[in-house]
């Protein structure tokens, strides 16, 4: 009964408001994305599935335990080094989402150049009126 | 001699009033008008082909600056020497395009329509409020005064067509032409042109919202 009692007031007294926040936003996108993974939704690959399932259920674990970061980086030897692993994970993520949107920018002008083509494809010199319109 | 005007209308879901805007400007006189249909999902292109004017169809919808280069580029090809743009929702006055038309023929490359140098015009005071952050924006970004930035109605001389060639393709379209019309030295003046803003043109559900309107102002600063 203490036990259990320990543990209860453990969860209550160490967790924030913001930490069970994030772990219900976590937990509802992961079932979400189940769901829709085992309804056999269009688009719903196994990779998909697995990379939401992985990112938001380690968001979710490490929002409720924090500390976890710490010991998993001791046993890993890092030791006190996380903050410069955060630093260059930051950096490789901008540089991610700067390609990224650098890539969306060239495929948004192609498909603009392609759908112009089309358009213009239809275009007869012959749809024009006889003579030309002038200036009034 | 006459210069060969064509007037370009972008136009996405305007079925309700693209038939009178096109009949307004035959009024005028204004026989060579190309319709860019930008992917509407209404009946925009029916209505406009039965016109009997060019209408070209985006299969997608790209955004009013992809429509009206596409709407450019099918006048150069059609050996146009002056293209006037002129909005699709009917908030512009056909009689206006002689007023900027008498600009190019003044030597200026490009002239641009403004609704805020006419004075006595009811225009909604959120659109004065956007056009006000839309012009310290262009002054700060393109260090050009302007005071309607966002306007739809201008005229392009022939040197000016390939100025819009390196601009993008949503609303961030018109100021990017005024870096262009300073990057490559264009001659532009600013004329009052009339606007009428409708219940129809304000309900638009496609307009640029408040949402929209900070991501071009985003989209604008890294086009910077």
């Amino acid at each position: 009964m203490d036990v259990y009692t320990n543990v209860f007031s453990c969860i209550i007294m160490d967790i924030s408001l913001y930490q069970y926040g994030i772990a219900v936003i976590a937990a509802y996108i992961v079932i979400r994305r189940s769901i829709m993974f085992f309804r056999r939704i269009q688009n719903q690959s196994f990779l998909k599935f697995f990379s939401f399932v992985t990112i938001w259920g380690g968001i979710a674990i490490f929002a409720l335990w924090p500390s976890l970061a710490r010991e998993i980086t001791h046993a890993l030897g890092m030791g006190e080094n996380l903050n410069t692993i955060i630093f260059i994970t930051f950096i490789i993520l901008f540089t991610l989402v700067f390609r990224l949107l650098t890539l969306i920018e060239r495929l948004e002008s192609d498909i603009t150049s392609i759908i112009r083509k089309d358009a213009l494809s239809t275009l007869l010199p012959t749809k024009l009126r006889k003579g030309t319109q002038d200036e009034k | 001699m006459k210069k060969r005007v064509f007037v370009v209308i972008p136009a996405y879901n305007e079925e309700t009033v693209i038939g009178s805007v096109i009949h307004a400007l035959e009024k005028q006189g204004y026989k060579n008008i190309i319709v860019v249909d930008d992917g509407s999902l209404d009946a925009t292109y029916t209505i406009s082909s039965k016109t009997g004017i060019i209408v070209l169809h985006h299969l997608l919808n790209r955004g009013k600056g992809a429509a009206i280069r596409t709407g450019v580029e099918a006048a150069h090809i059609l050996d146009a020497d002056v293209v006037v743009t002129f909005d699709g929702d009917g908030q512009h006055d056909p009689a206006d395009i002689s007023i900027l038309l008498q600009k190019i023929n003044a030597g200026y490359d490009v002239v641009l329509g403004s609704r805020f140098l006419k004075k006595q015009q009811k225009i909604p005071i959120l659109k004065r409020v956007y056009n006000i952050i839309a012009n310290v924006t262009t002054y700060v970004l393109f260090g050009i005064t302007v005071t309607d930035s966002q306007s739809g109605i201008r005229a392009y001389g022939k040197k000016a067509f390939f100025a819009l060639d390196s601009c993008h393709d949503r609303y961030e379209f018109d100021t990017e032409v005024l870096r262009e019309i300073r990057r490559l030295h264009l001659k532009a003046i600013e004329v009052p042109v009339h606007v009428r803003y409708t219940a129809y043109s304000q309900n638009k559900y496609d307009k640029q919202t408040f949402t929209s309107g900070i991501w071009t102002f985003i989209r604008m600063f890294l086009a910077a």
